[in-house]
C-alpha cells in the first residue's frame, strides 16, 4: 500500500520524506513570499511538524500553526472517517477555553457547512458563516463566528479531512494570502501526517508481528490445553489495546462454548455454561471462515447475550476473527473496545489480528498433535511393554511352574514334594503379580472399572500405611461384579483399610477380591487385632451392606495375630 | 486332585490336542496331562493354520488352544474346528486375565478356558471334565458378558463399533453356536460369518488399549 520511498522507518523519512515535503511547501508559498514573517513562521512549522511524529500530537500542531499563519482565532482539523457516509470521525480543535468545549458537548460530525468542504474539496472563504445556504447554525454555548476559511488537507490524492479557521483576528475576512498559506500549511500537514500514520502503522504490525512470534514460540513449549488460549487472548488483547479478547471454541459450529477470556475477571467455566452458542458472531465466523467488525457488540442482535455474565463489560466496536487450522475453523478470537475507547478499534486493522490468529491457531494445533502423540506413544509403549510380559515372561514362568509340578511326581520323598508345591505356589504368584502390573499398565487413568477402582483404593492407602498391601484378583471381576454391588464393595474396602492402617499397626495387609458364585472380599492385617474401642458403627456398616445384598460379613479378630473381614455377597 | 471325576464312560485314554507357539509350554503340559495316566496328547503345533487343519482329522476329545498364535489366534481356531466338528471340545489357554480369558472362550465357542498358573486351576480336573461334554461356562455369566458388551461400561470404545449384524452374530456366539450354526440360521454363507466373526474379533481386541488410548486422547481436550 505505500511506495518504497515512503517507507517508515526514520532515516526514509528524513532523507526523502521531508525533501518532498520543503519542495512542496516552496512551490506553494511561492504566491505569499512578500510576508517574510509569515513564511518563515510556515518553514519553522513544517520543521518541528516533522519532528513530532505522534499522529496526535502532530494533528493538535496542525491546528494551533493554522490559527497563527491565518490569524484565526479558532482552527480545527476535522478527519473524515472511511465508509460511505464519509462524515468526521475526529475533530481537533484549538481556540475556545475548556468552559466553551464543554457547553458545547458533542464534536461534529461534518454536516451543514463542514459538509461542504467535504463533499466538494476546495478551498472555501466566507464572511459570514451564517448566511451561507449550507449553514446549519451553531449549537447553544458556541462562540460567534463569522468569518471562515477552509482547506482540505490531502495524503496523495486522496482527502484526509478539512481544516477550518474561523473569526480572522482584528475582524474583517481572511485573504487569499491566508488562503494560499493555508493551503501550503495543509500540503505539508498531509505529508507528515502520511509520515506518522505510516509510522504507527509500522510500529503497531511490527507489534503484531512479535507477538505472533512469541504465541509460536510459547506454544512450542510445553503449554497446553486452556493455558496456550489464554496466552493468545492474552497477547491479542494486548498488542490490539482491545479492552477484552476471548475465544469461543469447539469442535464443530454446533458445539462451540467460549473457553477463556482476557481483560475482565469472568468465571469461564460457569460463563461457558450459561451462555447458549445457538445464537453468535462466532457461529457465523466459522461458517463463512471470514472475520468480522462489528460497531456495536452489546446491541448486535446477531451477537450471544453477555447479560446474564456478571463481570462482562458494556461492549462497542468489536473484530472478530477465525482461528483457522489445516483441518478448518476450530474457532474464533475476539477483540472488543468499550465505547470509550474506540479511537483503539479504528487504529487496529482487522488484517493483522487476523493473521495472528491463524499463526496461534496453527501453534495449536501443533502442540497438540505434539501432545497426542507423545501420548500415544506411551500408551504404545505400555502396551507392547504388556505384551511383552504376557508373551514371555508368563509364558517361560508357566511352564517353569507345569515342569515342577511334573518334577514333583517323580519323588516319594514328602519334604521335596513340599518344597516343590511352594515354588510353583511362588510362581502362580508371581504370575499373578505380573498380570496387576500389566492391567495398571494398560488401563487408562480414568478408566472405570471395578478392577482399576479397587487398585487404586489399594495404592492409596498403600501412601497412608508405608508398606504396599498385596492384592489379588480371582475370576473375572470386572464381569461379575455389577455395578448394585460395586459401590458397596468399595465403600467396605476403604472401612477395612482404614481399620487396618489406623488400629492395627499391620506390617502386612493383604487383600483379595475372589468373584464367582459370590463376590467375595477379603481383607486381612497381622496386625495387634481389633481394639476393644474400635469404630463398631464402622464394622455395622460393613455388615448391613452385605445383609442388603443378601451376603454377610464375617470379621475374625485375634489379639496379636491380626483382623479379618470377609465380606461375601452373591455374584447375581 | 485326579480321581476327583471319573474318565469318560468308554474307558478308553482321553486324547488331547494341544496348540501353543512356546515349546515350553506345551511339553509343561503334555508331562503334566500324560503323567495322569488316563491322558494323552495325540498331537501338538504351534501355528493356528497347522492346527486347523490337523485337529479335525486327529479328532481329539479336547483341544487346548493358546489365544495368541504368530499367525491368528486360538479363536478363530476354535471356530473352525467346531464347525466342522462339534464333538471336539476345545479349552482356550490364555496369560490374560479372568473377564479376557472368559471373553476369549465365549468368542471362540470353547468349553472354558485355563489360566496360564499352575496351581490356580485345576487343569486336569477341566479337560475330564470338558472331555465328558460338560461346560465350564456358566450360561448366566455367559449372559452378563453380552451384557455388558452391549451395554457395557462407556469406558471401551470399541464396542460402540459393532454393526447390528455383528451384535446378532455375537448374540448366537453367545448361545454357544458354531459358525456353522449361525450360518444356518441367518442364511448366510459360511465363510460370511467367519469373516464377521474376525472382524469383529479385530474391532474388540482386547489385548491392546492402544485404541481406548486414541479415543480417550481425542476426547481429553474437549
Amino acid at each position: 500500500m505505500q511506495e518504497p520511498d515512503v517507507r517508515p522507518t526514520v532515516t526514509g523519512l528524513s532523507d526523502t520524506g521531508f525533501d518532498d515535503l520543503l519542495r512542496e511547501v516552496l512551490n506553494r508559498v511561492h504566491g505569499v513570499l512578500d510576508d517574510q514573517a509569515r513564511w518563515r513562521l510556515l518553514l519553522d512549522a513544517v520543521v518541528t511538524m516533522a519532528a513530532d511524529l505522534s499522529l496526535d500530537g502532530l494533528l493538535a500542531r496542525i491546528v494551533e500553526i493554522a490559527t497563527r499563519l491565518a490569524g484565526a482565532e479558532y482552527a480545527a482539523l476535522g478527519v473524515l472517517g472511511v465508509g460511505p457516509e464519509r462524515r468526521l470521525r475526529t475533530f481537533v480543535h484549538h481556540g475556545m477555553t475548556p468552559v466553551q468545549v464543554h457547553e458545547i458537548g458533542d464534536l461534529p460530525t461534518g454536516h451543514g457547512l463542514l459538509g461542504l468542504i467535504i463533499d466538494r474539496p476546495q478551498p472555501l472563504r466566507l464572511h459570514d458563516i451564517a448566511q451561507h445556504a449550507e449553514s446549519y447554525g451553531f449549537p447553544a454555548g458556541h462562540p460567534p463566528m463569522s468569518s471562515f476559511l477552509g482547506v482540505p488537507v490531502r495524503i496523495r490524492d486522496q482527502v484526509f479531512g478539512n481544516l477550518y479557521l474561523t473569526e480572522k483576528i482584528g475582524g474583517g475576512d481572511f485573504t487569499e494570502q491566508d488562503q494560499d498559506i493555508v493551503v501550503a500549511l495543509a500540503a505539508a500537514a498531509g505529508v507528515a501526517i502520511e509520515n506518522a500514520r505510516l509510522l504507527e502503522e509500522a510500529a503497531r504490525r511490527e507489534k503484531w508481528l512479535s507477538a505472533t512470534a512469541e504465541i509460536t514460540g510459547l506454544l512450542s513449549g510445553s503449554t497446553s490445553g486452556s493455558d496456550a488460549l489464554q496466552a493468545v487472548a492474552d497477547r491479542a488483547r494486548e498488542i490490539s489495546g482491545a479492552d477484552l479478547a476471548w475465544v469461543v471454541a469447539g469442535d464443530d459450529a454446533d458445539h462451540l462454548a467460549l473457553r477463556v477470556v482476557s481483560g475482565a475477571d469472568i468465571d469461564v467455566p460457569h460463563a461457558a455454561a450459561t451462555i447458549s452458542m445457538d445464537r453468535s458472531l462466532a457461529r457465523d465466523v466459522i461458517r463463512t471462515g471470514a472475520a468480522l467488525t462489528v460497531e456495536q457488540l452489546s446491541q448486535d442482535p446477531r451477537a450471544f447475550s453477555t447479560a446474564e455474565i456478571p463481570g462482562w463489560p458494556e461492549l462497542g466496536p468489536a473484530i472478530i476473527v477465525p482461528l483457522r487450522n489445516s483441518s478448518g475453523i476450530e474457532g474464533v478470537l475476539a477483540l472488543a473496545w468499550t465505547p470509550q475507547h474506540i479511537a483503539g478499534y479504528i487504529a487496529v486493522d482487522a488484517v493483522l489480528p487476523s493473521s495472528f490468529a491463524e499463526q496461534a491457531a496453527l501453534a495449536l494445533q501443533v502442540a497438540q498433535a505434539r501432545e497426542n502423540q507423545q501420548r500415544l506413544a506411551l500408551f504404545e509403549d505400555r502396551d507392547r511393554i504388556g505384551r511383552d510380559l504376557h508373551d514371555l515372561v508368563i509364558q517361560r514362568l508357566f511352564a517353569i511352574g507345569l515342569s515342577l509340578q511334573s518334577t514333583a511326581r517323580l519323588t516319594d520323598e514328602p519334604a521335596v514334594v513340599d518344597r516343590l508345591n511352594t515354588a510353583v505356589d511362588d510362581i502362580d504368584a508371581t504370575i499373578k503379580d505380573v498380570r496387576r502390573s500389566i492391567f495398571a499398565l494398560g488401563s487408562p487413568g480414568d478408566a472405570a472399572d471395578i478392577q482399576a477402582e479397587v487398585t487404586r483404593m489399594v495404592d492409596r492407602a498403600a501412601g497412608t500405611m508405608k508398606f504396599r498391601p498385596s492384592l489379588r484378583f480371582e475370576g473375572p471381576v470386572r464381569t461379575l461384579i455389577s455395578s448394585t454391588v460395586a459401590p458397596d464393595l468399595l465403600a467396605v474396602l476403604g472401612e477395612a483399610l482404614s481399620n487396618a492402617s489406623r488400629h492395627a499397626h499391620a506390617s502386612a495387609v493383604r487383600v483379595e477380591l475372589t468373584a464367582g458364585a459370590d463376590i467375595v472380599l477379603v481383607v486381612a492385617d497381622d496386625g495387634a487385632g481389633l481394639p476393644a474401642t474400635v469404630n463398631e458403627s464402622g464394622l455395622r456398616y460393613m455388615r448391613q451392606r452385605a445383609e442388603r445384598l443378601g451376603g454377610r460379613c464375617l470379621v475374625t479378630s485375634t489379639p496379636s495375630a491380626g483382623t479379618r473381614v470377609e465380606w461375601t455377597v452373591p455374584a447375581s | 486332585m485326579s480321581d476327583q471325576l471319573a474318565v469318560p464312560p468308554t474307558g478308553e485314554p482321553i486324547r488331547v490336542f494341544l496348540l501353543d507357539d512356546h515349546e515350553i509350554v506345551r511339553r509343561g503340559i503334555r508331562e503334566l496331562l500324560e503323567g495322569e495316566g488316563d491322558i494323552v496328547v495325540v498331537g501338538e503345533s504351534g501355528l493356528a493354520e497347522e492346527a486347523t487343519r490337523r485337529i479335525p482329522a486327529l479328532r481329539p476329545h479336547v483341544a487346548i488352544l493358546d489365544g495368541r498364535l504368530p499367525d491368528g489366534s486360538g479363536i478363530d481356531v476354535c471356530r473352525e474346528v467346531r464347525s466342522q466338528d462339534p464333538s471336539i471340545a476345545a479349552l482356550i489357554l490364555t496369560s490374560y486375565d479372568d473377564d479376557e480369558a472368559l471373553f476369549s472362550a465365549i468368542m471362540a465357542g470353547a468349553a472354558g478356558y485355563i489360566l496360564k498358573q499352575v496351581h490356580g486351576n485345576d487343569l486336569i480336573n477341566t479337560v475330564r471334565r470338558v472331555a465328558a461334554g460338560q461346560s465350564m461356562l456358566d450360561p448366566a455369566v455367559t449372559t452378563q458378558v453380552l451384557e455388558r458388551l452391549r451395554s457395557g461400561p462407556k469406558v471401551d470404545p470399541s464396542l460402540q463399533q459393532l454393526t447390528a449384524q455383528e451384535l446378532r452374530i455375537l448374540e448366537l456366539i453367545g448361545e454357544g453356536m458354531t459358525n456353522r450354526q449361525i450360518a444356518g440360521t441367518l442364511f448366510l454363507a459360511e465363510k460370511t460369518v467367519k469373516n464377521y466373526v474376525s472382524s469383529m474379533l479385530a474391532k474388540l481386541n482386547l489385548e491392546s488399549r492402544t485404541q481406548a488410548a486414541i479415543f480417550a486422547t481425542k476426547h481429553l481436550n474437549d
